[in-house]
């Protein structure tokens, strides 16, 4: 009598192996330690606006905060909630790309 | 107790499996305790339960039901992360080691149990129960492709294993928070023409432990192992409760 082995699990229908990335919520956090950030940043750039660093520091953290604001606005609106990791990146991309156009044209 | 099988956990042959262990009659705070479990063939992490509970503790308590991903009673944190037990492959988590601690924000019964009566709790108190809008002889048709159906298709099915609510940060700030469960269900609720308690359920979930306590992370979304997304449901009754607001002023 041939023994018949168990059937083998599909590696869908183990739903619980993946690693969640909560990218969500690091951009969650990024935001609010960038809006930390620009409280000091601001007010350094209104004493000297001339000083380099600092404008480029604010360009970043407010490209940062707006790409993680923008975010929540799209999923309050219900738009990329199915791809809702997608957007993290679409946004990021963006917002770096913005950034190196003003930092190195600009700022 | 039962005599260990001939196949003894050896190093390399074997994990470690660290559980939490809390006995509240013999202690106050829980700890974590570090066992060998043989690796056997597609082995879950309940069955490393399993195999704790009958070769090295008896006293170890854990809940579940099914053992095949139906009823979500097994759930459990598995290295952080909240996953059903008895369809998580320890090979599949990678490493030696494995960590399995009880479901955030519950209140701990005892080891890795909890107890889920705040959970249900919160449903209560969400309203996320169905009303009957009106009385009917016939069963209410709704088609598959209608816009409600396809409103609500993707956030049925709960199984209110609690992974989504363990997820969920938020918690963690208030917990009186309502939860991506809850919140979910008052969702398909309110989207559902059939349903004749929406006004209440709005109020319910608009209040200042509900839907506007969340903050989009997708924790609740990445961790289902159902691929529900609560945060979908929230996002969408936070925009029910605006519109119905905006409506009420220009009547």
């Amino acid at each position: 009598m041939t023994q018949s082995s168990a059937p083998s699990l599909p590696s869908a229908s183990l739903p619980a192996t993946g690693k969640p990335a909560y990218l969500g919520m690091w951009m969650w956090l990024l935001q609010r330690a960038s809006s930390i950030l620009l409280m000091v940043l601001l007010p350094w750039h209104w004493i000297n606006p001339y000083s380099r660093p600092v404008r480029v520091a604010v360009l970043f953290f407010v490209i940062l905060h707006a790409a993680a604001g923008v975010r929540v606005m799209l999923t309050d609106f219900g738009i990329a909630e199915r791809w809702h990791r997608g957007l993290v990146w679409a946004l990021t991309g963006t917002g770096l790309i913005i950034f190196l156009y003003f930092a190195i044209g600009y700022a | 107790m039962t005599t260990e099988p001939a196949a003894d956990p050896q190093a390399g042959k074997s994990w470690s499996v660290e559980v939490y262990r809390f006995d509240p009659e013999r202690s106050v705070k829980g700890h974590l305790v570090s066992y060998r479990v043989p690796r056997l063939e597609k082995m879950t992490v309940l069955d490393a339960l399993a195999y704790i509970q009958r070769y090295h503790d008896r006293s170890l308590a854990f809940r579940y039901a099914c053992r095949l991903g139906m009823c979500g009673t097994c759930t459990v944190m598995v290295n952080d992360i909240p996953r059903w037990a008895c369809r998580t492959s320890i090979e599949r988590l990678g490493g030696e080691t494995i960590r399995i601690t009880p479901l955030r924000f519950l209140p701990v019964l005892k080891d890795v149990l909890v107890d889920y009566a705040p959970f249900f709790a919160k449903y209560r108190a969400a309203e996320a129960y169905f009303v009957p809008g009106e009385e009917r002889a016939e069963i209410a048709p709704i088609s598959p492709k209608s816009r409600e159906r396809r409103a609500i298709d993707p956030n049925l099915e709960c199984i209110t294993c609690g992974a989504c609510y363990a997820s969920c940060t938020m918690l963690a700030h208030d917990a009186e928070y309502l939860g991506p469960a809850a919140l979910n269900r008052a969702f398909t609720l309110i989207r559902d023409s059939r349903d004749g308690a929406r006004a209440e359920r709005l109020a319910a979930v608009g209040g200042e432990h509900g839907c506007w306590r969340c903050h989009s992370l997708f924790n609740c979304t990445e961790v289902c192992p159902k691929h529900l997304s609560p945060t979908r449901a929230i996002t969408g009754l936070k925009r029910s409760i605006v519109l119905d607001r905006l409506r009420s002023r220009l009547r």
